[in-house]
C-alpha cells in the first residue's frame, strides 16, 4: 500500500439512519441526531479546510443530514471555514436504503477518492465496506454498534485525514487492512460483514436489528474485544480475538437449559443478555464453514439481511482482505513525533514548518 | 340545608361532589392543585385563584396539573370524554380559547353529528370571563357569544352563587360538550346555596324580577347590575322583568318571547362586543317573532368595538353600567 | 416473528388487500363522479396501518387523518359501511354524515379520521389518560402526516403525553409530502425520530413499505406502552401512490416517481414475496384471498350506489345528545 494517495478529494458518507432503529425502543439505545451529523460534517470539513483540501463529495440524503449541512455551510461562514472545501453531492438516485450507501461507495471507488468518511455504526461501515476496494475508510462511530468503528471527535479525525492526504507523515502505520468474513448464499448471493455474521431463527428481516437473543443460533466472529458492544461482545468474554490475529471465532449458541454452559454478555447498548453456549472454535482464514442451521436470517453486523430456508447452500468465510482504515490516534501520533505541528521561531521570522495550523484553529 | 356561601365556594362544592359521586369526574387545568413536581407543598395554588383548592387532598390523582399546553390538554379531555370519562378542564381564562380553539370547535362540538350519532363527549371546560379587574385586553374578554355560534356546544352563564353550582352539576352530568364561563368579578358573590347536589336544568331561564313594563335580558355578571336598576326603577313605578336565561345554548327563547309579549319593550344588556353578540341575537328574535307586540324600539346596553382597555377610567367605561342600563329602559319605558 | 401464525399472515395480506382494493376502486369511482366532496387516499400505505393496528384490540383507540380509509379498515371498521358513508348514504357507517374525513367507530375504537391536520394528536392523550387512569392495558395510537408533524398541537401532544406518561404511541406515516410540499423542505429536521429525543421518548424509524418491519417495531412500542413504559415515537417512511386529494395532478412529484414506486415500493408485492418464498404461504393462498377482497369492494359500491341518501329530517338529528 502506497501510504501517500493519489487523490485529495474525500468522500463522505453519512447515515442518516444509523442509530434509530428498533433497539431505542427495546433498550433505550443512543441516537444521534440528525443536527449532530450535520455537525459532525462540518467539523470535518473545517479540518480539510485548514489543510487546504478543497473537495469533498458526499452522498445525498432525504432525511434532513444534508439539508441541515447546507444550512449550516451557508449562515455559519462567518464562524468558520467548512464553506471554502467545495461540496458536491453525488447525483444518485435516492431510496433512503442502504443501495444510498452501497451506490455512493462504489462512485467513490471509481472517482478514486483519497478516502472516505464514514458516519455510522458496525452496518454502515459494513455497506460502504462492500464496494469501496482499497480506499481506505475514516470512521465516525454514530451507530448503535460501534465495535468496528474506534470513537473519535470528528475534529481529529479530520485531522489524521489531513496528514494522510497530504503525505505529511510517510509511514505505513497510518493505515490498517481488516479482516473480513464473507458469506455466499447458492455461490450467487455474496456479501460480506465486518464483524460478525449471526444466523437467528427469524423468519424475517423484519425490523432488521438483531435483538431477540432468544432467536441467536450461530455467530461466525471477525474479531471479538473483550470492551466491545453487540454480539461480538458474546466472542470477546468468551475467547477474545483482536483486529491483528490470523484467526476468527465460531460460536453456536441454545437456549441455555440445553447448553453446558452461559455467559451474560451485553448484546446491545443497554441490553445483557443470558447466552447459552453449545460449542465455540476459532475459524481459520481462507477456510469455507457450512452453516449449521437450516432455515432463518444471516445477520450481518448486526442487521437481518438476508432470509435463507433449508434449500439454500450458506457459506461462510474468514478472509484477511478486508477493507482499509486509516489509524486517526497512530497518524496524529506519527505526525506528532516527526515535528509536524510545531512551528520554530527564529528572531525576526517564522521558521520552517511542515504544518501550520491557521489561526482560525488555534486555542487560546 | 342552604347556608351563605361565595360563587367561587359553590363551584369547589360542585366539582368536590360529582367527584365523590362518580369516579369517572376528573379535574384538569394549569395549575388547578398547583406544585406539582415542585419542592414545596402540593395543592399550593389549587387553581390560580384557589378556586380548586382542596380538591386535591380529597381526591388525589384525579384533579391533575397540567403544562402550559392548552390545546394538548384541552384536546386530551375531549379524547377522554369520547372513552366515557367527564373530565372538567379549566381553562383559567377565555382568552385563552384561542389557542386551542380547534379541539373545541372542530372536535368536541362536532364528533355526535359527523360520526352519525355514534359518539357522546360529556367534556366541560371552565373559564374565567369579564372586565372589571383591569386584567386589560387579553385577560378580560366576554367572548360567550363565540361559543354559542357553535352547533354541538351548550354555554353557560352562571349569574349567583346558587346558579354557579347547580348548573356546574348539571353540566358534568350533562353527555354533550358545555363551555362553562364564570365571571371573574363574581367570585366573591355570596348566595344562599343548599348543601346538597342540586341541578338547575339548562335552557330554563330565571326570572329574578317580574314586571309588566320592559322586558330586561341580562347576561352573567350584567344581571346583577339589571337587578340593581330594577329595583330603583320599580320605586318610581317602572316594573322591569328581569330575565336570566342561564345559558345561551340552548336558549329559552320562550320565556323571553312571553316576557316580551307581556311588556311590549325590550332592553338587551350584554357585557360583550356589540357585532354578532347575544345583544344583537336576542334583539333578532324580538323583531323576527315578537314584532307585533313591541311598542317602541328595542335597546341594547353593551360594551363598545374595542377591546378591553387597561386603565380603570377607560375599563369603567368600556363595561356597561347600571345608569347606562337606566338610561336605556328610561328612553323607552 | 413465529407468533405470525399463517393465519395471521393471511389476515396481514388481507387487511392491506382490502385497503389497497378499496383506495384503488375510490379512486376510479371519484373519477366518474359518483363520489362527491374531498377525498384522499391510502394506496401505498397500507403496510402502515396492518403491521400496527394488528396489535390492537377494540379498547385500544386509535385517532387518524384526512387519509384516513386504510386505518379505518385495519381497526375492523365494516367496508360496506364505509364505502356508503364516502358515497354520502343514509347506511354509511356515520349516516352520511361525516363523509370521507370523518369516518369513525367508536365501537371498534376508531376515534375517527380528521380533517383537522394536527387535530388527533391531543385527542389520544385523552384516550390514553383514560387507559391509565382506568388501570387498563389499553394504549392509545395517534397516526399523523408529516404535514402534522410541524403542529404545534402533535408537538405539545408529545410532551403532555410525556409528562403524564401516556400509553400512547405517536405514528408519524412520513409519506414525503404535505399536500403538495416536500418534508425535506418542510420539516426542520426530516428524520422525525428525532424530536422525539427533545420529548424524552424513545423515536425509532421503520420502512414503512415492509410489513414485517412496521409489525416488530410496533409491537415493541405498544408493549412497551401497555407496560407503564410510557409514549414512543415511531416514524413510518413510505409513500402515497395517489394525490394529496383526488384531483391531484402531482405535478410536483417526478414524473415517474408513482410508477418506480408502484414497482419497487409495492408493500403488498414486497409481503407476497417474503412469504412465498419462506414456503408459509402458497400464491394461491394469497390469489384467492384477491378474489374474495375485489367480490367486496365490488359488493361495497353496488350496495352504496343503491342505498338511499339520508333523508332532510337527518339534518337536524345528532347535533347533541339533548338540547
Amino acid at each position: 500500500m502506497n501510504p501517500i494517495p493519489e487523490s485529495t478529494s474525500v468522500g463522505i458518507i453519512a447515515n442518516p439512519y444509523s442509530s434509530r432503529d428498533i433497539r431505542r425502543l427495546v433498550s433505550s439505545a443512543s441516537s444521534i441526531q440528525t443536527v449532530e451529523r450535520a455537525n459532525i460534517v462540518e467539523r470535518i470539513l473545517v479540518t480539510l479546510a485548514t489543510f487546504g483540501i478543497d473537495k469533498a463529495i458526499m452522498m445525498p440524503d432525504k432525511s434532513g443530514l444534508a439539508a441541515q449541512l447546507i444550512r449550516n455551510l451557508e449562515s455559519r461562514s462567518h464562524l468558520n471555514r467548512a464553506a471554502s472545501v467545495d461540496l458536491e453531492f453525488l447525483d444518485i438516485p435516492i431510496t433512503s436504503t442502504v443501495t444510498d450507501t452501497l451506490i455512493a461507495g462504489r462512485i467513490f471507488r471509481e472517482r478514486n477518492v483519497g478516502a472516505v468518511i464514514v458516519l455510522g455504526g458496525d452496518g454502515t461501515h459494513r455497506a460502504v465496506a462492500r464496494y469501496i476496494g482499497d480506499i481506505p475508510m475514516v470512521s465516525i462511530s454514530t451507530g448503535t454498534n460501534n465495535a468496528f468503528p474506534r470513537f473519535h471527535e470528528a475534529t481529529l479525525a479530520g485531522l489524521a485525514l489531513g496528514i494522510y492526504l497530504k503525505g505529511l507523515v510517510n509511514t505505513e502505520s497510518m493505515v490498517r487492512r481488516n479482516k473480513v468474513i464473507r458469506v455466499t448464499v447458492n455461490n450467487n448471493i455474496e456479501d460480506l460483514a465486518l464483524v460478525d455474521l449471526a444466523i437467528t431463527s427469524d423468519r424475517w428481516v423484519g425490523a432488521r436489528a438483531v435483538w431477540k437473543m432468544e432467536n441467536l443460533k450461530e455467530l461466525y466472529l471477525a474479531f471479538c474485544e473483550p470492551a466491545a458492544i453487540g454480539m461480538s461482545s458474546i466472542g470477546g468474554l468468551l475467547d477474545p480475538v483482536s483486529r491483528k490475529e490470523m484467526s476468527g471465532l465460531k460460536v453456536l449458541m441454545a437456549d441455555p437449559v440445553e447448553c453446558p454452559m452461559t455467559l451474560n454478555a451485553p448484546v446491545a447498548p443497554g441490553l445483557f443478555h443470558e447466552i447459552g453456549i453449545l460449542d465455540s472454535s476459532r475459524i481459520e482464514i481462507g477456510v469455507d464453514y457450512e452453516i449449521e442451521s437450516a432455515h432463518g436470517v444471516l445477520a450481518l453486523d448486526g442487521e437481518r439481511e438476508i432470509e435463507f430456508s433449508a434449500k439454500d447452500e450458506v457459506i461462510v468465510r474468514l478472509e484477511d482482505d478486508g477493507p482499509v482504515t486509516l489509524d486517526v490516534e497512530a497518524t496524529i501520533e506519527s505526525a506528532a513525533r516527526s515535528g509536524v505541528f510545531v512551528n520554530h521561531r527564529t528572531a525576526g521570522r517564522s521558521g520552517e514548518h511542515k504544518f501550520r495550523m491557521p489561526e482560525s484553529l488555534c486555542f487560546g | 340545608m342552604a347556608r351563605k356561601i361565595t360563587y367561587q365556594q359553590a363551584i369547589n362544592e360542585a366539582l368536590d361532589q360529582e367527584m365523590t359521586r362518580d369516579e369517572s369526574v376528573i379535574v384538569m387545568g394549569e395549575d388547578v392543585v398547583g406544585g406539582s413536581g415542585g419542592h414545596g407543598e402540593m395543592d399550593a395554588w389549587g387553581g390560580v385563584l384557589g378556586l380548586t383548592k382542596g380538591l386535591y387532598a380529597k381526591h388525589g390523582n384525579r384533579i391533575m396539573d397540567t403544562p402550559i399546553t392548552e390545546s394538548g390538554y384541552i384536546g386530551a379531555a375531549v379524547g377522554a370524554a369520547t372513552c366515557g370519562m367527564r373530565p372538567v378542564a379549566e381553562l383559567m381564562f377565555i382568552d385563552f380559547m384561542g389557542v386551542c380553539l380547534d379541539q373545541i370547535y372542530n372536535q368536541a362540538a362536532k364528533f355526535r353529528y359527523m360520526f352519525g350519532g355514534k359518539a357522546k363527549t360529556p367534556v366541560v371546560i371552565r373559564a374565567m370571563y369579564g372586565a372589571g379587574f383591569s386584567a386589560a385586553a387579553q385577560h378580560s374578554q366576554a367572548l360567550y357569544s363565540i361559543f354559542t355560534h357553535i352547533p354541538g356546544l351548550k354555554v353557560v352563564l352562571p349569574s349567583s352563587p346558587y346558579d354557579a353550582k347547580g348548573l356546574l352539576i348539571q353540566a358534568i352530568r350533562d353527555d354533550d360538550p358545555v363551555i362553562f364561563l364564570e365571571h371573574k368579578v363574581l367570585y366573591t358573590l355570596e348566595g344562599e346555596v343548599p348543601e346538597e347536589p342540586y341541578t338547575v336544568p339548562f335552557g330554563e331561564a330565571n326570572v329574578v324580577r317580574e314586571g309588566d313594563d320592559v322586558t330586561i335580558v341580562a347576561f352573567g355578571r350584567m344581571v346583577l347590575h339589571a337587578t340593581g336598576v330594577a329595583d330603583k326603577l320599580a320605586k318610581e313605578g317602572i316594573k322591569c322583568e328581569v330575565i336570566d336565561p342561564r345559558t345561551t345554548s340552548p336558549l329559552d327563547d320562550e320565556s323571553i318571547l312571553e316576557s316580551i309579549e307581556n311588556t311590549g319593550r325590550l332592553v338587551v344588556v350584554d357585557e360583550s362586543n356589540p357585532r354578532c353578540s347575544m345583544a344583537s341575537d336576542i334583539a333578532e328574535l324580538a323583531v323576527t317573532r315578537a314584532f307585533e307586540h313591541l311598542k317602541a324600539p328595542v335597546k341594547t346596553v353593551t360594551a363598545p368595538h374595542t377591546p378591553v382597555p387597561f386603565a380603570k377610567s377607560l375599563e369603567d367605561a368600556y363595561i356597561p353600567s347600571p345608569e347606562k342600563i337606566e338610561a336605556a329602559i328610561r328612553s323607552i319605558a | 416473528m413465529s407468533e405470525l401464525s399463517k393465519e395471521k399472515l393471511l389476515e396481514a395480506y388481507r387487511m392491506m388487500r382490502t385497503i389497497r382494493d378499496f383506495e384503488e376502486r375510490v379512486h376510479d369511482e371519484f373519477a366518474k363522479g359518483g363520489i362527491p366532496g374531498f377525498v384522499h387516499l391510502y394506496a401505498g400505505e397500507e403496510a402502515s396501518a396492518t403491521g400496527i393496528c394488528m396489535h390492537l384490540t377494540d379498547q385500544d383507540r386509535i385517532v387518524s387523518t384526512h387519509r384516513g380509509h386504510g386505518h379505518c379498515i385495519a381497526k375492523g371498521v365494516d367496508v360496506i359501511g364505509m364505502m356508503a358513508e364516502i358515497y354520502g348514504k343514509q347506511t354509511g357507517t356515520c349516516h352520511g354524515k361525516g363523509g370521507s374525513m370523518h369516518i369513525a367507530d367508536l365501537d371498534k375504537g376508531m376515534l375517527g379520521a380528521n380533517g383537522i391536520v394536527g387535530g388527533g394528536p391531543p385527542l389520544i392523550c385523552g384516550v390514553g389518560l383514560t387507559h391509565k387512569m382506568r388501570g387498563t392495558d389499553g394504549v392509545g395510537i395517534a397516526f399523523f402526516g408529516d404535514g402534522a408533524s410541524n403542529q404545534g398541537t402533535t408537538l405539545e401532544s408529545m410532551n403532555l403525553a410525556t409528562v403524564w406518561n401516556l400509553p400512547c404511541i405517536f405514528v408519524v406515516e412520513n409519506n414525503g409530502y404535505a399536500e403538495a410540499t416536500s418534508s425535506e423542505w418542510a420539516v426542520s429536521c426530516d428524520n422525525y425520530a428525532d424530536r422525539a429525543a427533545g420529548f424524552g421518548m424513545p423515536g425509532t424509524t421503520v420502512d414503512g413499505h415492509d410489513f414485517f418491519a412496521v409489525y416488530e417495531t410496533a409491537g415493541e412500542a405498544i408493549a412497551r406502552a401497555r407496560a407503564g413504559g410510557g409514549p414512543s415515537l415511531v416514524e413510518v417512511k413510505l409513500n402515497r401512490y395517489f394525490g394529496h386529494f383526488e384531483g391531484d395532478a402531482q405535478t410536483y412529484r417526478r414524473a415517474d416517481e408513482v410508477k418506480q414506486l408502484r414497482e419497487e415500493k409495492d408493500c403488498l408485492k414486497i409481503f407476497r414475496k417474503r412469504v412465498v418464498d419462506a414456503n408459509l404461504l402458497e400464491h394461491s393462498d394469497l390469489d384467492k384471498i384477491d378474489e374474495e377482497v375485489a367480490a367486496l369492494i365490488d359488493e361495497a359500491v353496488q350496495q352504496a350506489e343503491a342505498a338511499s341518501p339520508p333523508a332532510v329530517e337527518e339534518l337536524l338529528t345528532h347535533v347533541y345528545v339533548n338540547y
